[in-house]
């Protein structure tokens, strides 16, 4: 497991790359399309159900907000300091979802070990194309070729992760097709995101407040109750769901008696939500701590103040 | 206020069976805009109303957020599911009132929710964009190369004039940083 995919003579140019990353200065088509090659022959190796150890940084959506993500390495410690669960949504919705996927790929390649990066339902080829990553790489590189290697590579994400047999990550949430995790380790994954299907319930399902199954409004994926989810967890012996995907105003939301939560790392979300941003810390001995952030102020974005009652518009 | 007025829902009905495709109207709404009908049949939203300081900008923002979701799934085959279907017609009020009753206890989180789940029209949005055929197909040319081509059977897609309008260059990425990215693809 200590293996380390990158031989150290290409460590000085990943971690300038990383460096110029953390910048957020876009590296060229090229260097994308290297990078990706090699992270695609490490998530390969990922199960659809990757497990992590303790202790690790829970992430939820970034959403190309680059400089908030640069706040969450401030705030929770740096990689490979702090090892760390993103759940996906990296891209669209912010402006800099090109800077944001590639230094995550990059922390990826470097640091394989101690960071897991999940897929999410906006890792893919056509929600890519209406809600922003598409249009900022051809805006940034003149064509869409980075897009391309992107989003070749998003169907190698693992879709789930388990940390220390006890809590179940992933981006949506549960599916009626799914009863156990050896159901999820046996599909394949590599794939465009299905339109329906467990798959696509993964990363599309949300929690409710009704009991059973429920159409969901979003048109994908499911809703699931408080009894799905007790079930489930009892089935699988889990303690905890861990999922993002659904914009929650103080950064983390328990659902489910407990049994799951949502946790969202985009402060301020599409830069005029007034949310707060959270991650959740679990230390060695399996206790969880959530540490929420605000954005942090800069230059050449809009200064939206804060707690504006129109949320999403 | 509650009850002061009677439908003949029967009449209702057979006139909204009956009634003829008409024109849509694309033009912008008059300054006003009664989308609370009279009988309060939207109270939950009203009554979370009216803890805002500013209720016409805070009924202005809903307004659009259902207006986009109405049109979103009325516009995808007509499916109808137990809550996305009180949204099929913004006109609809006997949908409206059906729907969460459940959720009277929450009424304080009821714009939140509300506003959050028209939000998220991913989905709903792709899915229209799917039938219009307005998504870059994975096309290879003799050689095994990609083709990189938007379909051009549907122009007036809200993604086409997009692509169209970007401005190619190869400059500072926070020179895009000028204006807010649209949330809802509009």
């Amino acid at each position: 497991m200590s293996f380390d995919p990158v031989p150290s003579n290409s460590h000085h140019n990943l971690d300038e790359q990383i460096g110029q990353l953390m910048q957020c200065k876009p590296l060229s088509e090229q260097e994308v399309r290297t990078l990706c090659e090699k992270a695609k022959e490490i998530l390969m190796d990922e199960s659809n159900v990757q497990p992590v150890k303790s202790p690790v940084t829970i992430c939820g959506d970034i959403h190309g907000q680059f400089h908030d993500l640069a706040e969450l390495f401030r705030i929770g410690g740096k990689c490979p300091d702090t090892n760390y669960l993103f759940m996906g949504d990296y891209v669209d919705r912010g402006y800099y979802s090109v800077e944001t996927v590639t230094l995550l790929v990059a922390l990826k390649v470097r640091y394989s070990q101690r960071i897991t990066i999940l897929r999410g339902n906006h890792e893919s080829r056509q929600i890519t194309q209406v809600y922003g990553f598409y249009d900022e790489c051809l805006r940034k590189y003149g064509n869409a070729n980075v897009w391309k290697t992107f989003t070749d590579l998003f169907d190698y994400f693992p879709l789930t992760a388990l940390v220390e047999s006890e809590i179940f990550c992933l981006h949506g949430g549960l599916s009626p097709s799914i009863e156990t995790l050896d159901n999820i380790r046996n599909f394949d994954r590599v794939q465009e995101v299905p339109h329906e299907g467990p798959m696509c319930d993964l990363l599309w399902s949300d929690p409710d407040d009704r009991c059973g199954w429920g159409i969901s409004p979003r048109g994908a994926g499911y809703t699931f109750g408080q009894d799905i989810s007790d079930q489930f967890n009892h089935t699988n012996n889990l303690k905890l769901i861990a999922r993002a995907h659904q914009l929650v105003m103080e950064g983390f939301n328990w659902a489910h008696d407990q049994k799951v939560v949502t946790i969202f790392s985009a402060p301020n979300y599409c830069y005029r939500c007034g949310n707060m941003a959270s991650i959740l810390e679990v230390d060695d001995c399996k206790g969880h701590t959530f540490i929420q952030f605000e954005p942090a102020p800069r230059r050449g974005e809009p200064d939206v103040t804060r707690r504006t009652p129109d949320y999403f518009l | 206020m509650k009850g002061r007025v009677r439908w003949d829902e029967t009449n209702l009905g057979d006139i909204e069976k009956n009634k003829p495709v008409r024109q849509k109207i694309t033009e912008p709404k008059t300054p006003y805009h009664p989308m609370i009908e009279d009988d309060g049949s939207l109270s939950p939203i009203r009554s979370a109303f009216d803890e805002c300081i500013d209720e016409a900008e805070h009924a202005k923002a809903i307004r659009h957020a259902l207006n986009d979701v109405a049109k979103d799934v009325a516009s995808s085959s007509g499916k109808k599911s137990p809550r996305s279907g009180g949204w099929t017609s913004s006109e609809d009020e006997r949908d409206v009132m059906e729907q969460d009753d459940e959720d009277s206890d929450l009424e304080r989180s009821m714009s939140f929710k509300e506003l959050r789940r028209a939000h998220y029209d991913e989905f709903l949005k792709v899915k229209e964009l799917r039938r219009k055929g307005s998504f870059l197909e994975e096309e290879y040319d003799e050689n095994g190369n990609h083709i990189k081509n938007i379909n051009n059977n549907d122009c007036s897609s809200s993604l086409s004039p997009a692509v169209k309008a970007i401005d190619i260059h190869q400059g500072n990425p926070d020179e895009t940083a000028t204006h807010p990215p649209s949330t809802n693809g509009v």
